[in-house]
């Protein structure tokens, strides 16, 4: 490709950037205790969910700041972030698709969320968080009646209590650390998904979050059980419109499986990664992490980040169950100025745990990435088994690629495998491919979904189909 | 417990006479180490290695008379090959049982000789390793006592390795020794140093030694470290390398004591074409502690770095291998490996590895593995199946494993001697099981 075609490429914008004009509720900035007490006032929240932020807000102001990771970003002033935005809506909220805002709708529309009778066609159950609150809820009736619980996690807490009190916090505890700690004190609302004994959830759940709102941080809580021998299959997706200032978002994800219960966890991740000199993006700083309790339980994360300016998280798995088996596939793709400090935990504490971890890093541009993670045998997890996989591609001469793994064994009869490797689109791929007719772009990404594939085939189908072509998006004009 | 260190260091120095540039280096390197400290409890880089000990102990220096147990442990690791072989004894050369090299191409002094006599040396002193930023360079710098300078004439081929044997004695007192070894091969030279790090059983000791080695354009040098310590005696070892046009540096650190072993090697490829062949042996036991913690920087292009390291752990040892791999902007064309492998023994033996690699080129090739198991039960059974007892079928399988790294030993004799010192080991390890 020349370099005028891709100088056209580099100063192509974000396609999915607009800002929905409406009237917002929105908190002044700022963060003390009042803010906290304010958020929970708003959501009308239980005593003890309140104490509950109050004693997470206490233990945040201790924290300081996290600075081993590679990932360089200005100072946060969490005083000039406001904390609460939702959209303006009838005090009873809205009771069927008629009450919404058309302006939202309108949204959801350029974003091809099916939330209307395309949902049904799309057979997709989507709790849409426009900004901070759901505003509508789909398919309620099909899961009511197999039993599963999908809201958004204000109602949970209003209708179920004690699962929220029980489960809340269980595997991300308030301590967690810096932004899991400010995530419990602000957190605004997010999903809950309840799978009883025995269900296999009737289809697949999707969530779309948004960052809409200017100077609103958005702090999403997803809280996800699944009982003995359930099953659910979770998608979460999303992109932001464009801005000019870093907007962090802070998000916290829980899983818990029980006894045989099974969790997929499936993201692509899309938020605008900021200009090609690097400003503005979303500051994607996450804590994910799901615990298999039960014996012989599962959960799989699988993730496709193409988007954020920085995006630093570690989806884990806590294989504490004898049987229990971990998944993090993963396929990152960083160009311009973005960086991406991502990779997983896998703490094998029961026997007979099985763990597998395949990361595709993506580098162009000036990008920076690194696969960090940690396995991580105890001495009681006798026949533990892990495979890695993390491989690195790097496209153009100032990107980076960095591969930081942690392997912690005491138990002599784990089984541990680890490989990474780092190389580039190699010029026989590509010269091999254009004697074929292809041109050189479409040979590259030839060559890198080819490298991805492994990671896409775990993504369910509608997700996958979307993540190739945000892969080539990503990447269009990276390679010449 | 630094402050010990700083009036240790007036007692140290007390009526030494030395070059003012030497007194200059020490006073700064002591107040770099004051500066730098002992790593703090939750140090990345000292991760799964405690520096507890040398919190609680006051080392001392501490000169040895004689000792038939010393002049057994000595007699008994010398190499029939060496063409010169220098005792350090608790940091002092011990001159009655050092020898000198005839050959014209090799100069082999004492640190204190070269420290009198050669103006070339503050030079290569300091030059390599990084005593402003590491605690214990920092440490032996101001405390050096005596080393080895090892010279190597352009286009020499020295055939028998040049042998440095470090003793620590026993005594009622914690010894610690601060020597350094320096070499420089120049261009076009071959030549191999061999270090073999002994003790007395008994006291607690440290020694604390530097190594800088520079490898000339073309040169080809050989470095083989042997460490046999007993329990208590603890070795920090930091080797800082500098590579330069197609350089080729082999080395293969040995780790068949019982002590603690925190090595630190330091390699930098500095021009183009140079290599570097790293390879770790540990067979661990009892307490026995071993941390790896390899730098490879890739500065220029077309330079080539391995590392293989293999370790057995038994009892409840440790083993750590902590490697970097880092590629710069222009190390265009760059071929990397990391590989380390381990197999756990038994049930409160330990393996850590944390094999990296940074990466700031794109037309390179980089890789790495790890590996943590047990013994195939496959192979065993392979074995037994052909009348060979579990105990045998368990030996012969270890010693395979790390075999490879065994092999590539240039010095025949200093093999024999390590494949003998590996299999004692074994030994005793299955014997305990």
């Amino acid at each position: 490709m020349s370099d005028t075609a891709l100088e056209a490429h580099l100063n192509k914008s974000y396609e999915h950037g607009w800002v929905t004009d409406i009237e917002s509720d929105t908190l002044p900035p700022g963060l003390d205790e009042g803010t906290v007490r304010a958020i929970s006032a708003r959501k009308q929240e239980p005593e003890w969910l309140l104490d509950w932020r109050l004693k997470a807000f206490r233990h945040w102001q201790t924290m300081t700041e996290p600075a081993w990771q590679k990932p360089q970003h200005e100072a946060i002033d969490y005083q000039a972030i406001s904390y609460w935005s939702s959209p303006k809506s009838p005090t009873d909220g809205p009771k069927s698709l008629d009450e919404v805002d058309p302006k939202l709708l309108e949204t959801y529309e350029k974003l091809g969320i099916p939330l209307a009778e395309r949902a049904a066609l799309a057979g997709i159950a989507v709790d849409a968080v426009f900004d901070s609150v759901s505003v509508a809820t789909t398919f309620k009736k099909t899961l009511s009646e197999a039993g599963v619980i999908f809201s958004s996690f204000s109602e949970a807490v209003r209708e179920h209590p004690d699962l929220i009190r029980k489960y809340l916090g269980s595997v991300v505890p308030i301590y967690d650390n810096y932004y899991a700690a400010l995530n419990c004190a602000v957190f605004s609302d997010g999903s809950f998904v309840y799978v009883p004994k025995g269900v296999r959830c009737p289809m697949e759940l999707s969530t779309y979050f948004r960052i809409n709102a200017i100077n609103t941080g958005q702090f999403e809580r997803t809280l996800i059980v699944v009982e003995d021998g359930a099953y659910v299959s979770y998608l979460e997706g999303c992109t932001a419109p464009q801005r000019d200032k870093h907007q962090l978002h802070a998000a916290v994800v829980e899983l818990i499986a029980e006894g045989n219960g099974q969790i997929k966890y499936s993201t692509v991740q899309n938020w605008y990664p900021g200009d090609e000199n690097g400003r503005g993006g979303i500051y994607n700083f996450v804590t994910k992490r799901g615990i298999c309790k039960g014996n012989g339980s599962k959960i799989s994360w699988t993730q496709v980040e193409t988007g954020s300016a920085i995006t630093w998280k570690y989806p884990s798995v806590i294989l504490k169950g004898d049987d229990t088996v971990g998944e993090f596939y993963s396929v990152a793709v960083t160009n311009n100025a973005q960086q991406a400090d991502t990779g997983t935990k896998m703490i094998h504490l029961g026997r007979n745990t099985r763990s597998t971890i395949v990361s595709k890093g993506i580098s162009a541009g000036r990008a920076d990435q690194t696969y960090r993670g940690l396995v991580k045998i105890n001495k009681k997890a006798d026949n533990a088994r892990n495979f890695t996989q993390c491989d690195s591609l790097l496209i153009g001469d100032k990107c980076g690629a960095h591969t930081f793994p942690y392997i912690e064994v005491k138990s002599p009869t784990a089984t541990i495998e680890h490989e990474a490797t780092t190389s580039k689109v190699s010029d026989e791929q590509v010269f091999y491919l254009r004697q074929r007719g292809l041109s050189t772009e479409d040979a590259v990404n030839l060559v890198v979904n080819g490298f991805c594939k492994s990671v896409f085939q775990q993504l369910p189908m509608e997700f996958a189909v979307e993540a190739q072509k945000l892969l080539a998006v990503s990447l269009e004009g990276s390679v010449g | 417990m630094i402050t010990t260190w700083r009036s240790s260091h007036a007692a140290f120095r007390d009526g030494a006479v030395e070059p003012a540039w030497l007194a200059t280096l020490r006073r700064d390197a002591l107040a770099c180490f004051e500066k730098v400290g002992f790593p703090a409890p939750r140090d990345e880089a000292w991760r799964y290695t405690s520096l507890q000990v040398f919190k609680v102990t006051p080392f001392v220096h501490q000169d040895v008379g004689a000792n038939a147990e010393l002049d057994a442990l000595v007699a008994a690791q010398r190499l029939p090959s060496a063409v010169a072989e220098i005792v350090i004894v608790n940091g002092r050369i011990d001159a009655a049982r050092s020898r000198y090299p005839t050959d014209p191409g090799l100069t082999v002094r004492p640190l204190s000789a070269a420290v009198a006599s050669d103006d070339t040396l503050p030079q290569a002193f300091g030059r390599l390793a990084p005593w402003r930023d590491v605690a214990f360079i920092a440490l032996n710098t101001a405390f050096v006592q005596d080393g080895v300078v090892v010279q190597v004439a352009k286009g020499a081929d020295i055939a028998g390795p040049v042998h440095v044997i470090l003793v620590s004695s026993g005594g009622a007192q914690p010894i610690v020794a601060n020597p350094r070894l320096i070499v420089q091969a120049d261009a076009g030279s071959r030549a191999s140093v061999i270090v073999s790090v002994l003790g007395v059983a008994g006291a607690t000791s440290l020694t604390n030694l530097v190594e800088e080695l520079q490898v000339g354009p073309n040169a080809e040098l050989h470095h083989h470290v042997l460490a046999l310590q007993p329990a208590n005696a603890n070795l920090m070892l930091n080797s800082s390398v500098r590579v330069e046009r197609d350089g080729r540096y082999h080395a293969l650190a040995a780790w068949l004591g019982e002590g603690l072993v925190r090595h630190e090697p330091r390699v930098v490829l500095a021009e183009p074409g140079a290599s570097a062949h790293l390879d770790g042996l540990y067979v661990l036991d009892g307490s026995a502690h071993a941390d790896n913690r390899v730098v490879v920087e890739h500065v220029a292009p077309r330079c080539i770095s391995r590392q293989t390291y293999k370790g057995v752990m038994s009892g409840r040892s440790k083993g750590v291998f902590d490697g970097t791999v880092i590629v710069h902007r222009d190390a265009q064309h760059t071929d990397a490996s990391q590989d380390s492998r381990n197999v756990l023994l038994s049930d409160d033996a330990e393996a850590n590895a944390k094999p990296r690699l940074e990466i700031y080129a794109d037309d390179v090739k980089c890789a790495h593995g790890t590996t943590v198991g047990r013994l195939d039960p496959e192979q065993l059974n392979y074995l037994r199946t052909r009348g060979i007892g579990l105990a045998d079928a368990r030996r012969v399988l270890t010693a395979a494993f790390v075999a490879e790294v065994v092999e590539r030993l240039r010095d025949e004799p200093a093999r024999d001697r390590l494949r003998r010192h590996v299999d004692a080991r074994l030994n005793k390890v299955m014997e305990a099981r």
